[in-house]
């Protein structure tokens, strides 16, 4: 554990370009643009199907990751306030050899071996163990996924030991606080066992103990090409214990089939996504915007409901598709999560946080800076929990996405995979009054991501954006009922706004506080022209205890905040909340950061269970601010 | 910006006029060594580029007419981070400047 939370390079303001950026100047610039002009029409009056709230999961691989990524305080921050939401571990292959008791970090490799070599053991700092990704699902707000080997204890004549095992697992898991979390029984195992009959009985016997110690955990069964045979056969021999079937599945292939590498081209005149290796491989393939429908209905028509989850998905051997760069492989990595969005599944994991440097949703060889990858993914996190409206086209096959609704705002994301842009006309019905928000990831001149953000409301007829070349799109429609009550909220009160600036780390060194050496005229003229304090102490020397005092405004003691970083996933006791909550109540719309400073300011870092965005209760929902790094007129009064 | 991390050597690199070390007066418990003297410079370097930030908010409110209708609170979240500072119950760990 580090005290002094020195971060990571990834999230310097440097590696992301925001610019402002005016929807109606792509308007009167259309000589600009080499492409066509294409429309969509978003129905907004469907009544949806829920999109699940795990959607949008990672891998911690522990032997690939070493332990200072998760432990500082900038990467869980970062997962945190994107949404990130499914954390798989220990994840891949590693599983299938490993003993949470006595971890060797050594991949691969199989420790009750007579040829396995324990010199060859990693260190522990190179590692995550079961304790120290806990504290990061703890530290996130993340959902824990959980594997435990069912093959390893039949190998050896050990099963009823590994069960144990197991079980123990599940009980240090469930005093950890984290019971009734999900967990996968066998990794890519089924083969070993013979088949999904005698993998079925092997699973049985793990779950019905695991199952015995916590009763509320969901467990599933790995099948990576599921067909109608496998799951009828699975489904009949686990005596009903399984929740849910996992598949793995990359693009455009996993593993080593024999298949010809894919090329960009290829990639461009595929929608939808297609996995070459499995399914069907004479129609080209599984498809991956229909599989889980597929999956589901097997199951039901044996009176079973599966969750559905593709919990490695990713690419395959980087040979597969070498020629592709590092940002186009995270538009791909983005349009694959949006085919696993449109396809309805219950759950992913992005396979892999960092083994290649542009293949990771982090660049291992860059300071752990976040690739493009991970920012689409932030992209699409956001309506997670929120209701699927449909699939959407423009015209033209290679630009495409979908629509989405969430707390009453119209999400549409569309991606450009073409080498022109376009301008894209939206159709929302009814018109009228709207404010549109459009957030677009670009290729920036280092090969890296660039986000460009713009806003405006739209008065009358159908707003129109552009698409820039090999990008990915989000547009967030905010209803006019919305708009219009925060302008009545202010002109009823007349409210001063209220900017909070919290400098990190710092004593009282500034100039007006006479430290010698140091200039800071823009912090003297706010003395001299409002209140200089002399004698403020702040509760604790560390930052999220101080930080969860400040937003509740008690002592945080008094709301189980004193440690650094813990309890992340615990609600709020009664009858404290949030400042952001109270003051909405009294008018003000929260905005979290802005553009004008590095980093953007968006930390939140409370020993408390909460979102970046969203409404509050304290029960369901626990979002602080209602929006960030942007701010428009009928905003006011802000906080 | 403040908050220690590996941005800091490269801001001072970059900083237009970078504090200098003979001005400084290191808090009487700090050894006055060479090393300490720079990375105190350091830290006094992030707190000029944060009051720049400020300066930059300050006249984003000022351009678009809130500038009177503002109020404005600065406040430290804790200490510096340094011996005596952040993690310490020492008054450099939690002694905070604010302005309103």
């Amino acid at each position: 554990m580090n005290t002094f939370c020195s971060c990571f390079s990834f999230l310097r303001s440097g590696c992301r370009t925001w610019a402002l950026w005016n929807l109606l100047a792509a308007l009167s610039s259309s000589a600009a643009l080499g492409g066509d002009d294409l429309a969509v029409c978003i129905d907004t009056h469907l009544d949806g199907r829920p999109i699940s709230y795990n959607l949008v999961g990672l891998h911690q691989v522990y032997t690939f990751t070493p332990d200072p990524v998760f432990e500082e305080g900038d990467f869980a921050e970062w997962v945190e306030a994107n949404g990130f939401s499914v954390s798989r571990f220990p994840g891949g292959t590693t599983v299938k050899y490993w003993d949470w008791e006595a971890p060797t970090g050594q991949p691969f490799k199989d420790p009750m071996l007579p040829t396995f070599d324990s010199k060859l053991n990693e260190p522990e700092s190179e590692w995550m163990s079961v304790d120290e990704y806990l504290d990061f699902v703890e530290a996130t707000g993340m959902t824990p996924l959980i594997g435990v080997n069912s093959y390893i204890g039949a190998v050896h004549g050990k099963e009823l030991e590994m069960i144990e095992k197991a079980v123990r697992l599940v009980r240090h898991v469930k005093e950890r606080g984290f019971g009734g979390g999900f967990w996968y029984i066998g990794n890519e195992e089924m083969h070993k066992h013979g088949g999904p009959a005698e993998h079925a009985r092997a699973f049985r016997k793990y779950a019905t103990r695991m199952k015995a110690e916590d009763p509320n955990i969901k467990v599933f069964w790995n099948d990576n090409n599921p067909s109608k045979k496998s799951v009828r056969e699975f489904l009949e021999n686990d005596g009903g214990t399984a929740d849910g079937l996992e598949t793995h599945g990359k693009w455009p292939y996993g593993g080593s089939p024999e298949l010809p590498p894919a090329s960009y081209e290829e990639w461009l005149g595929e929608v939808p996504l297609r996995d070459r290796k499995n399914g069907d491989r004479k129609s080209g393939g599984r498809v991956w915007r229909y599989a889980a429908d597929e999956y589901r209905s097997i199951a039901r028509s044996m009176g079973r409901d599966l969750l559905v989850a593709n919990n490695e998905y990713g690419f395959g051997s980087a040979n597969n598709m070498g020629s592709f760069s590092r940002f186009q492989k995270g538009l791909l990595a983005t349009e694959f999560l949006m085919e696993l969005y449109i396809g309805n599944w219950d759950m992913t994991a992005f396979w892999d946080l960092a083994l290649r440097s542009e293949d990771g949703v982090l660049d291992r060889q860059n300071g752990f800076r976040v690739n493009p990858a991970g920012e689409g993914m932030a992209l699409l996190a956001e309506v997670q929990g929120g209701t699927f409206l449909h699939a959407v086209k423009t015209g033209k096959p290679s630009v495409h996405g979908f629509a989405a609704r969430k707390d009453g705002v119209v999400y549409l994301y569309l991606l450009n995979k073409t080498g022109d842009s376009h301008r894209c006309d939206i159709s929302l019905d009814p018109a009228g009054l709207r404010k549109v928000e459009l957030q677009t990831l670009t290729e920036g001149e280092d090969g890296y991501g660039k986000l460009m953000w713009s806003s405006r409301t739209i008065d009358e007829g159908s707003p129109a954006v552009e698409l820039p070349a090999m990008s990915f799109a989000r547009i967030t429609v905010h209803p006019l009922e919305k708009v219009a009550s925060a302008r009545s909220a202010r002109t009823l009160q007349e409210k001063p706004n209220i900017i909070w600036l919290m400098a990190e780390d710092i004593g009282l060194d500034l100039e007006c506080y006479g430290m010698k050496g140091v200039s800071t005229p823009n912090l003297n003229r706010l003395a001299e022209e409002g209140t200089r304090y002399t004698g403020v102490y702040c509760p604790s020397p560390i930052c999220s205890p101080n930080r969860s005092a400040m937003m509740v405004g008690v002592d945080r003691a008094k709301i189980g905040a004193q440690h650094h970083r813990s309890k992340r996933n615990q609600p709020l006791p009664a009858p404290y909340k949030p400042m952001t909550y109270w003051l909405k109540e009294g008018g003000y719309t929260n905005i979290i950061g802005s553009d004008l400073v590095m980093g953007k300011g968006t930390k939140i870092d409370c020993n408390f269970k909460t979102k970046m965005l969203g409404s509050y209760d304290g029960v369901t929902q626990f979002g602080l601010f209602d929006k960030k790094l942007e701010y428009t007129e009928e905003d006011q009064p802000f906080f | 910006m403040t908050h220690r991390g590996d941005w800091w050597p490269n801001l001072r690199e970059r900083a237009e006029t970078p504090v200098l070390v003979d001005e400084i007066e290191l808090p009487p418990y700090y050894a006055d060594t060479p090393e300490v003297k720079r990375d105190w410079a350091n830290y006094l370097d992030t707190i000029e580029y944060m009051d720049r930030e400020v300066g930059f908010l300050m006249d984003e409110l000022k351009s678009k007419g809130l500038d009177s209708n503002t109020v404005v609170i600065f406040v430290g979240d804790n200490g510096r981070c340094n011996l005596r500072g952040k993690g310490y119950l020492y008054e450099p760990g939690v002694h905070v400047p604010m302005i309103v």
